[in-house]
């Protein structure tokens, strides 16, 4: 307890520059091939994005902060089934939440709801922040992480859904051309492979820039410094 | 019969990496060393087998309908940590020190993996016999290591071949994946409009 009112006073949580270079750096989905299960094989809508998000929400946050808090009790072997079992506990409310606002949520997602106990994203947050960072890093990391989850998965369901039933949100929108292939996991990895080839062409380039122009404003500072010097 | 069928459509109809996306960070990374990868898939194949079969007898205890939701995850979940408990007090007692040190490498990621847990909820979602449910956990292992070696092998190729930068790694592996899937697909007989 005394952790988290530390933690809550003195590192509050925000989005820094540092934490906006993080995430777009640093996407689990496109870069390290994490939480694929959710995302190729059942988000092919976004209402099932949307519920899978606020699943994961309610998952991967709290486990982080609660086997952070508890890891040194932790035998090193029971680790990993220790998260799947704490997850378990936060998925209780999460599934409820998701419940309520999609009623025909077990038939939309079957099984792909609960594998999200033994989800990748949640194992290597926990295995790399929860079990050796600081309270306050590992919640970060996890933020981070989230997001960058959300929005892989929103768009990943955006553009299946238009591409697979022609609608958005159940709401019909008129396309000259829908493919099955859209919907299927097959169509979810190869989509999966273009937005990671293109999410690392960004990242390519945005640090082209960054590095272009930090080069820029050294060679302005170096000869303003000879400018002053003569 | 029913056993072979079951086995059958769980390993090529409904193969739990190219129909069901029951994939992990591992199984990008076992490629690597084939002695942890057989270790794995060994492991894999021995609890989604022994796994189905208890899953079967739990499935059979009453439940109230509005909570099935949560009970058959928790229930799959005990179950793993069950038999990953017994595994590893065996393991411990039995095992030299280097083959034990080897085998709580992949163990935990064996048994809490997606296509353990996957396994067993489908198992507990249908009203399958005893029979079907030992061939069925039995094909999601054996479809499991299939999707694991082609991909290992499709590795090989995609290393060997002069990828634009942005497509090298993890893109190529997904489309490579998405392209066996949609073959899968395609051979057991569904179409996909275009």
């Amino acid at each position: 307890m005394k952790r988290i009112q530390a933690f809550l006073q003195n590192r509050p949580l925000r989005l820094s520059r540092q934490g906006l270079k993080k995430l777009l750096g640093r996407s689990p989905v496109l870069l390290r091939g994490l939480a694929l299960v959710p995302v190729a094989a059942a988000c092919h809508s976004l209402r099932n994005a949307l519920a899978l998000s606020v699943v994961m929400a309610f998952v991967l946050l709290p486990t982080l902060l609660l086997l952070s808090l508890i890891r040194r009790s932790l035998w090193e072997p029971m680790r990993l089934p220790a998260a799947a079992l704490v997850a378990f506990v936060f998925y209780i409310p999460g599934w409820q939440t998701a419940k309520a606002l999609l009623p025909d949520i077990s038939t939309r997602l079957g099984i792909f709801l609960p594998l999200l106990l033994v989800d990748t994203l949640l194992f290597c947050r926990a295995e790399e922040s929860a079990y050796r960072e600081t309270l306050g890093r590992t919640m970060c990391e996890g933020l981070l992480d989230l997001a960058g989850f959300v929005l892989v998965a929103l768009l990943s369901g955006f553009v299946r859904e238009l591409a697979g039933m022609g609608t958005l949100m159940g709401q019909p929108v008129h396309l000259p051309w829908t493919t099955s292939l859209a919907i299927l996991p097959a169509g979810g990895f190869i989509l999966l492979g273009f937005l990671a080839a293109g999410w690392r062409l960004c990242g390519e380039g945005i640090r082209r820039v960054y590095i272009r122009r930090s080069h820029r404003a050294l060679i302005k500072r170096q000869r303003k410094g000879k400018e002053a010097e003569e | 019969m029913e056993f072979l069928v079951a086995m059958l459509t769980a390993a090529f109809v409904e193969n739990a990496v190219f129909s069901r996306a029951l994939v992990g960070e591992s199984i990008w990374k076992r490629q690597q060393r084939p002695m942890q990868a057989a270790v794995f898939l060994g492991m894999v194949t021995l609890l989604t087998t022994v796994l189905s079969t208890a899953m079967w007898g739990i499935r059979t205890l009453p439940t109230p309908t509005a909570m099935r939701a949560l009970w058959e995850p928790l229930a799959a979940l005990m179950l793993l940590w069950l038999c990953y408990l017994i595994l590893y007090h065996l393991a411990a007692r039995w095992m030299p020190e280097a083959a034990f040190a080897r085998i709580l490498s992949v163990m935990p990621k064996a048994a809490f993996s997606a296509v353990s847990l996957g396994t067993l909820l489908l198992v507990a979602s249908r009203s399958f016999s005893l029979a079907e449910s030992v061939g069925f956990g039995l094909g999601a292992g054996a479809g499991f290591a299939l999707a694991v070696l082609l991909i290992s092998w499709g590795e090989r190729q995609l290393r060997m071949t002069d990828l634009p930068a942005p497509f090298r790694g993890l893109p190529a592996r997904l489309i490579y994946v998405g392209l066996l899937a949609l073959a899968f697909h395609g051979l057991i007989g569904h179409p996909v409009v275009l």
